[in-house]
């Protein structure tokens, strides 16, 4: 279960996040609605431990830790998608499956472009790619920053199919997103403005 | 682990055709120079030698620095590669020894290059080697903990090369002292002082590096 108790950040003399309060159980999926510059992307930055806090706790209690995507590209532009991902699977430090590798094109739909540096695919494919990192590392909790954008429909279709088998295997997914429609797919969705599920 | 890291480092370097670029003219400049400056008499030529070498290779220190993290920030894989579990001190050891070991190989090039234009014994290279090493340790920890410091938000990225020389110019004199003895065949006991500088360069440099890399990664 990952726990968060009386979380604060702030930046100068602005307060972005203050006292939150969150848990979420494995197998979730979690969306942070929330507008621009509400704080969803400091919220999933100190969750992944890349951004120091003020006060509070956040406490996994997982095997496998948790994986953070942000809202970047997350790539090494000259490298192509196999490269990319064999080198943050030595980061992880974890192996790597040729054969789920190859399943896992398929299903994204960009087995096409596995011969191109990921400099060259555009930002949807790119999305994508992002997603195919996240199927081949082992992790309990994904964070991740805007999931949906650059994607087109059959996109979305896609990732939110995937989402619901990473659920499946009792992985739990925080996202953030704008769009406070459309989030039926997930167990819980939360207003970053002040905290209260809906 | 920490071996997969330094494979890391080595296979990006290897993709990173900008950094063999630069390596590869710092050489030639330097080969360029020393043709140029062969009417001159034997000690003017390892005087000159020794110092443009040092002024290369803490060049070159730079470039390695700036490119080894330039491609984890260009497209954002930075935050995917700090955010995992993996203890960031490791990651600060295998930056270091596979960048200490390529400017191993610049100062390999270069080193080479003089030898051959000389009439110098192929003997020098064990104290050269060791040299080389103790100097690289401390100009690349210091390289990337100032980097690091130089390359937030709020400050800008030029600050490096500003605030890198200065600091490192012990070392460079020192280093520049020591090789200079090095080819007119002195004792190694003679520059015991210089030898001391590069060491405590180094161990500062490598115990800043665990205690702070964390830290300035995750500010």
């Amino acid at each position: 279960m990952l726990k968060v108790t009386n979380l604060s950040k702030s930046f100068s003399n602005s307060s972005i996040l203050k006292d939150v309060n969150f848990t979420l159980n494995q197998g979730k999926i979690c969306a942070i609605v929330g507008s621009n510059g509400s704080g969803k992307t400091t919220f999933l930055k100190c969750l992944s431990g890349l951004m120091s806090y003020d006060e509070g706790d956040i406490d996994y209690s997982s095997q496998n830790g948790h994986l953070f995507l942000s809202d970047k590209l997350n790539i090494f532009g000259d490298l192509t998608i196999e490269q990319n991902l064999k080198v943050l699977l030595r980061y992880y430090n974890q192996d790597f499956n040729q054969a789920f590798f190859n399943e896992s094109l398929q299903v994204l739909n960009i087995y096409n472009y596995r011969e191109l540096p990921l400099k060259f695919l555009s930002r949807g494919n790119l999305q994508r790619n992002k997603l195919c990192v996240a199927m081949n590392l082992n992790w309990d909790y994904l964070l991740i920053d805007e999931p949906f954008s650059n994607l087109d429909y059959d996109g979305i279709k896609i990732f939110k199919n995937i989402f619901e088998n990473f659920k499946s295997e009792n992985k739990s997914i925080i996202f953030s997103t704008h769009q406070s429609n459309d989030n039926s797919f997930c167990d819980k969705v939360v207003i970053i403005e002040d905290f209260k599920e809906i | 682990m920490f071996i997969n890291l330094i494979k890391n480092e080595f296979y990006l370097e290897s993709k990173s055709s900008y950094n063999l670029l630069y390596i590869s003219f710092f050489a030639i400049t330097c080969l360029i120079f020393l043709l140029f400056s062969f009417p001159l008499s034997k000690i003017n030529d390892i005087v000159v030698f020794t110092g443009f070498f040092w002024i290369i290779i803490s060049l070159s220190t730079i470039k390695l620095v700036e490119n080894s993290f330039a491609r984890e920030k260009d497209y954002n894989v930075y935050d995917l590669i700090y955010s995992s579990s993996v203890d960031l001190s490791l990651i600060f050891f295998a930056k270091l020894i596979s960048l200490s070991l390529i400017l191993g190989v610049v100062q390999f090039i270069i080193f080479l290059s003089y030898i051959l234009f000389s009439d110098l014994n192929l003997t020098l290279f064990t104290n050269f080697i060791l040299l080389n090493v103790v100097s690289n340790f401390g100009l690349i920890s210091f390289g990337i903990l100032i980097f690091l410091l130089t390359n937030t938000s709020t400050s800008k990225s030029f600050l490096f090369p500003l605030i890198f020389f200065p600091l490192i110019i012990p070392v460079l004199t020192n280093a520049s002292n020591i090789l200079f003895g090095i080819i007119i065949g002195e004792k190694s006991s003679l520059y015991i002082e210089s030898w001391m500088i590069l060491l405590t360069f180094a161990l500062i440099g490598i115990l800043l590096g665990i205690n702070l890399f964390g830290r300035l990664i995750r500010q």
